[in-house]
């Protein structure tokens, strides 16, 4: 039988009216970066693609962060980082957001 | 219900502009950098650049010629805007009343519980401030105390990344340590008065007797005295007519290599920017002008005013006469802009200039008449006659054209570069 209501996950989606809310968390500590190169390609990270990235966040296993390593930005898998580095966390990364022509 | 005690704190971000544009730049993070290359004069630094002696306003062939080591970077307001934002949206949650005084300048009115220590309250400063420097990413200094001058001493009191808590005990201290050239809306020619009547410290001035200062100054000198004596006579407002600074920016499509239409576009803008002074009663006395290509390259220039004014046709042929000289033959330029400094109201300018300001009353009425007319009939209905082209210009696009530069930028978050 076809369902007229809409489900609680379909409801929670009508509330998201906007991108921005949708992709946005905490608006005062997001930022956006460009990404260059394809180090996070198996996370699904392409060149050119935007991340949305959130400061003030504690990172957690497998969350992807960005630190200033040598003067550049990178991104990385969290327990890679921390297992290998001293390098101080900026910012996690919430979001990616990707155009297609 | 806890008694509550208020206090005004100012918040002021540390070299600003320059924070902004290196939270881009991981490499820069720790190196001398300037902000300011498209106006030819340094507008913001960072502290390292700071240590070498480089100041505010140093022109930048000075710089690069002295210090070639310091990275040159163009500003961009959009960017300090985003970062206004976000400070504003965080304190306003946490204050009562807040005023943003200028783009890296605010001041809050904080009720705390009268029974708090002072340490309880450096406590309640701290961790503001920790919490919105974590989120934003930039440092900004603190200053807690009675008043909005007082308040303004303690945040400079340590710098950068300070905390200053006065309380009504240690004002003495911090006053004798404020030479009175410093305190908030002393100009040069305040700070020669004092000097010739030997008042060196804030504080010897507030040991004047009420009597004296009434004598000798005027009534904004008399509202400094009262509220470095912890009396409150500059409210904190959330009306935000007390700007340091106004701008106009706009781009045009197709890109233009024909001077007077190039300046015409940026008398345009200065057209806006001297009509929304008028507004909130502000008067400049320094403005800067640039052009940038379709290269986004930047070239500008400072242009201090022998007086204060607000009246557009003081600045026309100045401005018109500099913006050609910025233009390169066969360049092409796709926009304009300016930015006025040091605006104040005109009752702090009558006490400063003392007499020296021309009388302006005949064109100061024709403008009161101009904005009379286009408060009845539209913004378009008058224009200064040299900004005539590219008005015209612009009447047949906005017909085309329903959204503005403005909204490019679409998701308000700051850019932080690339990553890799």
């Amino acid at each position: 039988m076809k369902n007229s209501f809409p489900t609680p996950a379909e409801e929670n989606l009508l509330d998201r009216t906007t991108l921005d809310a949708y992709l946005i968390d905490n608006r005062e500590a997001s930022f956006m970066l460009r990404v260059s190169g394809n180090a996070m390609q198996e996370a699904g990270i392409c060149e050119g693609d935007f991340v949305i990235v959130e400061r003030a966040v504690e990172a957690k296993r497998g969350d992807i962060v960005i630190a200033a390593i040598d003067g550049v930005w990178k991104m990385k898998y969290f327990d890679t980082i921390q297992a290998k580095t001293s390098y101080s966390i900026t910012a996690v990364v919430k979001a990616v957001v990707r155009k297609y022509a | 219900m806890l008694k509550k005690k208020e206090w005004i704190l100012h918040i002021d971000g540390d070299g600003f502009f320059a924070y902004c544009e290196i939270a881009r730049f991981p490499h820069l993070h720790g190196k001398p950098v300037v902000v300011g290359e498209e106006r030819g004069i340094a507008m913001a630094m960072t502290y390292e650049a700071k240590r070498l002696g480089i100041t505010r306003g140093m022109p930048m062939f000075k710089i690069k010629e002295q210090f070639p080591q310091v990275a040159i970077l163009t500003s961009h307001f959009e960017l300090y805007d985003h970062y206004a934002l976000k400070l504003c949206t965080l304190l306003d949650a946490e204050v009562a009343v807040l005023e943003k005084y200028s783009i890296d300048e605010c001041f809050a009115l904080v009720r705390l519980p009268e029974a708090w220590s002072k340490d309880q309250v450096y406590g309640w400063v701290i961790a503001l401030k920790k919490k919105i420097q974590l989120q934003i990413g930039l440092t900004y200094s603190f200053g807690m105390a009675r008043t909005k001058v007082l308040a303004k001493l303690a945040s400079k009191y340590q710098k950068p990344d300070g905390a200053t808590v006065v309380t009504i005990d240690d004002e003495k201290e911090v006053l004798q340590k404020t030479s009175i050239e410093s305190v908030w809306g002393i100009g040069w020619r305040l700070s020669r008065r004092f000097q010739t009547l030997r008042v060196a410290t804030a504080y010897e001035f507030t040991q004047w007797p009420e009597q004296r200062v009434m004598e000798t100054f005027n009534a904004p000198v008399q509202e400094l005295w009262h509220e470095m004596k912890g009396h409150n006579r500059f409210d904190v407002s959330n009306d935000r007519s007390q700007s340091k600074s106004l701008q106009a920016t706009r781009s045009f499509m197709p890109a233009s290599i024909d001077p007077s239409y190039i300046a015409a576009e940026l008398l345009h803008n200065a057209d806006v920017v001297f009509t929304r002074m008028r507004k909130q009663g502000l008067f400049t006395n320094g403005l800067s002008i640039y052009v940038k290509t379709t290269d986004r390259k930047y070239s500008g220039i400072a242009i201090p005013l022998p007086r204060y004014t607000n009246n557009v046709l003081d600045i026309t042929a100045i401005v018109r006469e500099q913006v050609i000289l910025l233009l390169r033959k066969g360049i092409r330029y796709k926009a304009t802009g300016i930015t006025v400094w040091g605006l104040r109201k005109d009752i702090h300018i009558q006490e400063d200039l003392f007499g020296e300001q021309k009388n302006t009353t005949e064109e100061g009425r024709l403008m009161h008449t101009v904005d009379a007319i286009r408060k009845k009939f539209g913004q378009n209905s008058l224009s200064v006659l040299s900004t005539m082209p590219s008005n015209k210009d612009r009447l047949q696009k906005s017909m085309l054209r329903h959204t503005t530069d403005k909204y490019v930028y679409g998701l308000p978050l700051p850019y932080l570069g690339e990553v890799q």
